[in-house]
């Protein structure tokens, strides 16, 4: 069967029904309302919704994700999970910024959370090892904090970082590293396993 | 959607997903990048205690990080800066030294059985318990792995009866996959998980 879209600038869209069903909300018009008139997208642009097709499409057969919480040992999953995407997904992932955040914010809209995952990690990847004004210059953001509280805030940081270092460096010694430790890349990090939170 | 998207576009809980990827040191830095990353960090319960944690070296546990599990971690943080320290007495059923515990759980071998006692956390609300497990055999050393749901129960020929003046013990420890065994003649590591053995040393 195929299922009708039309994105915010009135573009019509024909997709398979399996194709659509992978966003939660066309599940969901479905299965409520059925297929008998085009669905308006209202939030997504053409050129979003050719891409988040496209990813639709290549994705089709893949088993539709559970409905965990994010947080906790979900999270925890997702920071594993960071390392493995597929080719595939990072070429199409590989964007341009604006691209990339509207794919994200349909993704969100849609409610597809394989793509949202794969847009955060993304993101989240651009910032990791960055610094403060390496992150500003990637995402073209203006420092708008005063003088004063740049210095207050440098104060706290560099108590938080020195803390942090002699956990580091503490820990380094040797107490049993977890056999699920996360790989973290240039670092021989070790976290105390015995109290999980 | 404007034709020119970019981060700070993104609403909060956006923001707040991509910020929960990353390490806690590294959400401590974005905080400096501008006045709505902060909003966003400072504001959120997730990033809060994802930090804390980070900070003090733990690693996530099941459940959702909600308020309530923050305040639990801020509290532990809290007692153990200040070495504030509660009482309490627990008696144990067997008159032995113990080993250390293991992730606050000591395993006792007691002739046939072994005794599990699991120390008891305020913060944590981790209850004491005890509890014995029962084997066919005279179980010697045990050694327990509680995150990988592991309990090691050996039953060793003492070399005194082969020899009455050699009252030489074995050692076993267990760290992550391997586990080692070490007597007065030489060092196994096996891997538990496979049953196979890894490497041998004999001493010298």
């Amino acid at each position: 069967m195929i299922v009708s879209l039309v994105s915010s600038d009135g573009k019509l869209y024909q997709v398979d029904e399996a194709v659509a069903r992978r966003s939660g909300v066309i599940y969901t018009v479905l299965e409520d309302i059925g297929n008998q008139k085009p669905i308006p997208l209202l939030n997504v642009p053409s050129h979003v919704l050719k891409q988040v097709i496209e990813y639709c499409e290549y994705h089709r057969t893949d088993p539709l994700p559970q409905d965990a919480e994010w947080s906790g040992p979900a999270r925890a999953e997702l920071v594993r999970r960071k390392a493995v995407v597929s080719d595939w997904d990072k070429k199409f992932i590989d964007c341009d910024q604006t691209l990339l955040f509207e794919i994200i914010q349909a993704a969100s809209y849609l409610d597809i959370k394989p793509l949202l995952d794969l847009g955060c990690k993304t993101v989240a990847n651009m910032m990791t090892g960055k610094s403060v004004e390496d992150i500003r210059a990637l995402f073209h953001i203006e420092n708008d904090f005063t003088p004063e509280e740049e210095t207050a805030m440098q104060v706290e940081r560099s108590e938080f970082e020195s803390l942090y270092n002699i956990m580091i460096k503490s820990m380094a010694g040797g107490v049993n590293a977890p056999v699920t430790s996360l790989p973290i890349p240039g670092k021989a990090r070790r976290r105390l396993r015995a109290p999980h939170y | 959607m404007s034709a020119n998207l970019d981060l700070l576009a993104l609403p909060l809980e956006l923001l707040i997903r991509i910020f929960a990827l990353l390490e806690g040191h590294q959400i401590v830095r974005c905080i400096a990048v501008c006045s709505y990353f902060k909003l966003a960090i400072e504001n959120s319960i997730t990033l809060q205690y994802v930090i804390k944690l980070d900070m003090f070296g733990y690693i996530d546990g099941p459940g959702r990080a909600d308020s309530a599990r923050l305040n639990q971690l801020e509290r532990h943080i809290d007692t153990w800066n200040k070495l504030d320290w509660v009482e309490s007495r627990i008696d144990l059923p067997i008159s032995r030294a113990l080993l250390e515990p293991r992730e606050g759980i000591y395993a006792i071998s007691n002739y046939t059985e072994v005794i599990c006692i699991q120390l008891p956390s305020l913060h944590r609300g981790v209850p004491l318990r005890m509890w014995t497990l029962g084997f066919e055999f005279p179980v010697d050393l045990v050694e327990i792995d509680p995150s990988n749901n592991l309990l090691v129960a050996l039953f060793t020929i003492p070399r005194s009866a082969i020899n009455p003046s050699d009252t030489s013990i074995c050692k076993v420890r267990v760290m992550g996959l391997l586990l080692g065994l070490a007597d007065v003649e030489g060092l196994e590591i096996w891997n538990w998980a496979t049953c196979r053995k890894m490497t041998g040393l004999a001493w010298e």
